[in-house]
């Protein structure tokens, strides 16, 4: 029982994959988002996909078939190559828009956590009146003002995504600038650059990586609906969301479920791994809970 | 501090948030090919000539912060003015629509409270049986389920497959106008909306019971021979309330967002759907006047929100 065996310098980072591979549905996501991955980057190239030119030879709007696994839309496009190129466009949309929010919240957060005063009023005052915009209407707004399209969409998303990961921040800052060790780093003479960098940033490090996650998730929820309700990203490009804005209508809805399922289970399946993700992540980082 | 102070204080501090509030408006309407300003005095018979004339009156050579001012007092006025497609005053057709919106929405959360709190409750009273796994399998599909993909699968399966519901509206064609027929037009929508809450709320109810399952008054209230029932609701769930109705504060935007695009796939007649007609016409008045609309709304919910905790918990210190 007391045989106390030495720790070594890295076992917090062993501690942690050896926590996160422990996560069973974590493990299992982790495995289905790298198939996904791969799937979007891989298949297009190897099975020579085509999601823009239209095939005379088959029936427009056909059911599936050996050549058209999914069959075809009412314009004749393989909507198998569809599937997976819009796979490609809304994890980008998704990962990309996050990693914008990230980059604008976190400087502002540790601005107004760590520099207080003035800064502080400024941003987070900013931040409460973003957050009292229903994501979705701003971003809306926002994308029919400057013209639907990919790139307006992620930036849209990004920009607008920011206030989360400022509160998120802000508070860490907040409750790290006021403990011990940041006080004797100042009081050895540190400056603001190097307590930032050395002691303050890496204690953020845990929630920020679990916060873009779910970050992540919820930009492709919102990517996916504008591209729905046809104010996202726009044909002929494909994504998962703007497979869906033919299923609007109900001839399609109800004579041809194998357009309209698999782009629709595609986003529930990744929204759900990336979530366990960040589950599997906050508790493998989570050091007070024991295994 | 007393309550009063705490009242007053915390309404004056929404007043820079209003403000904040129609400057990004303001701001985002510069985006838009007209300035805000001629877009709230926008006249569709105007003659081009008339055009000119009206944008000198309206000052539009001003530096910018004046034509702000002269904008925001207007709005003050409860001028949102004039709708490009329909030629109605904004305000009227926001407020025509917002009936149907709040009952979808107040529905809507009626549904994820009388779903999600005993399904919560259940989880967190007996963690790790098998009731806890099914509801927190629901709770994690529900909530990465896009509303209008939810839409879609229950139509298919609900008003396709099985004619059980009406797939859009609030009526039927006959002309008849029935209270009967109107529920019977609101539960698929209202189902739809509430399946992401639902999911979420579970997640938080079970969080949050089963950190207070375990405090002391919850011992001495069994050890005083209470049966389970009045235990969880009226000991456990009581001190679990805070959470949960910060959770409910934080729902409100998610609940408007989610109710333009479920407005949109049944064709209810509400702000939401109003909001995407407006910006397929690229109706800039209305689209506008939604926006400040719905962010003020938001932001009178989260004050109620605030000022309701003290009721809650008269633990609460106000300083």
């Amino acid at each position: 029982m007391n045989t106390q065996k030495e720790i070594p310098a890295n076992s917090y980072m062993k501690d942690v994959c050896r926590r996160f591979c422990a996560h069973k549905p974590a493990m299992i996501s982790l495995v289905v988002l790298v198939l996904e991955i791969l799937a979007v980057i891989l298949l297009p190239v190897m099975l020579q996909l085509d999601p823009y030119t239209i095939d005379y030879e088959t029936m427009f709007g056909s059911a599936p078939s050996a050549i058209h696994i999914l069959g075809t839309d009412d314009v004749g496009r393989d909507i198998f190559a569809r599937f997976i190129y819009g796979g490609r466009v809304s994890l980008s949309v998704g990962i990309l828009s996050a990693i914008i929010s990230l980059a604008i919240g976190v400087p502002l957060g540790i601005l107004a956590g760590y520099y207080r005063g003035i800064c502080e009023t400024l941003i987070m005052r900013c931040a409460d009146v973003f957050m009292s915009f229903p994501a979705m209407v701003l971003i809306l707004v926002l994308v029919s003002v400057l013209g639907p399209s990919v790139v307006t969409v992620t930036i849209v998303i990004g920009v607008l995504g920011w206030p989360k990961f400022a509160r998120m921040i802000y508070g860490n800052v907040l409750s790290a600038r006021e403990s011990d060790y940041v006080e004797s780093a100042r009081a050895v003479g540190t400056r603001d650059f190097g307590i930032l960098t050395k002691y303050i940033l890496p204690n953020t490090f845990a929630p920020v990586l679990i916060a873009f996650t779910f970050r992540a998730a919820q930009a492709i929820i919102t990517e996916s609906s504008l591209s729905f309700l046809g104010m996202g990203v726009q044909p002929p490009q494909a994504s998962w969301g703007n497979i869906l804005y033919d299923a609007q209508f109900i001839s399609i809805l109800s004579q041809r479920p194998w357009l309209w399922i698999p782009p629709g289970v595609a986003l529930v399946v990744t929204v759900l791994c990336i979530n366990f993700l960040g589950d599997g992540v906050r508790d493998a980082l989570d050091t007070k809970m024991v295994i | 501090m007393n309550r009063y102070r705490y009242i007053i204080k915390r309404l004056l501090t929404s007043i820079p948030t209003f403000i904040g509030i129609t400057i990004l408006v303001y701001v985002v309407a510069s985006l838009a090919p007209s300035s805000p300003l001629e877009i709230l005095f926008n006249d569709p018979m105007a003659t081009q000539a008339e055009m000119e004339e009206m944008s000198k009156s309206l000052g539009l050579d001003q530096p910018v912060i004046v034509q702000y001012v002269r904008w925001l007092w207007q709005l003050l006025q409860g001028n949102l003015g004039t709708s490009i497609r329909t030629n109605g005053d904004v305000l009227s057709m926001i407020l025509g629509r917002i009936g149907p919106t709040l009952v979808l929405t107040g529905v809507a959360m009626l549904l994820t409270a009388l779903i999600g709190l005993p399904l919560g409750i259940m989880s967190a009273y007996k963690p790790y049986s098998r009731w806890d796994y099914i509801s927190s399998a629901f709770s994690f599909i529900g909530s990465a389920m896009p509303n209008f993909f939810a839409a879609l699968v229950l139509i298919y399966l609900l008003c396709v497959k099985v004619r059980l519901f009406p797939t859009s509206g609030m009526y039927d064609s006959s002309g008849e106008k029935t209270v009967l027929m109107f529920i019977h037009h609101l539960i698929l929508p209202a189902v739809v909306l509430a399946i992401q809450q639902i999911g979420s709320l579970i997640r938080q109810c079970r969080g949050s019971m089963l950190e207070v399952l375990q405090d002391d008054y919850v011992r001495t209230a069994r050890a005083k021979g209470l049966t389970e029932m009045p235990v969880l609701i009226f000991h456990a769930l009581r001190n679990a309330w805070i959470p949960l109705v910060t959770w409910f504060g934080m729902q409100i935007p998610f609940l408007i967002g989610g109710a333009v695009v479920t407005e949109q796939i049944f064709g209810w007649p509400g702000l939401g759907s109003l909001m995407v007609q407006s910006i397929n016409a690229r109706d800039y008045p209305v689209i506008m006047g939604i926006t400040v609309f719905i962010a003020v709304a938001v932001l009178i919910g989260n004050l109620i929100v605030d000022l309701v905790y003290g009721l809650l918990d008269p633990r609460i210190r106000y300083d």
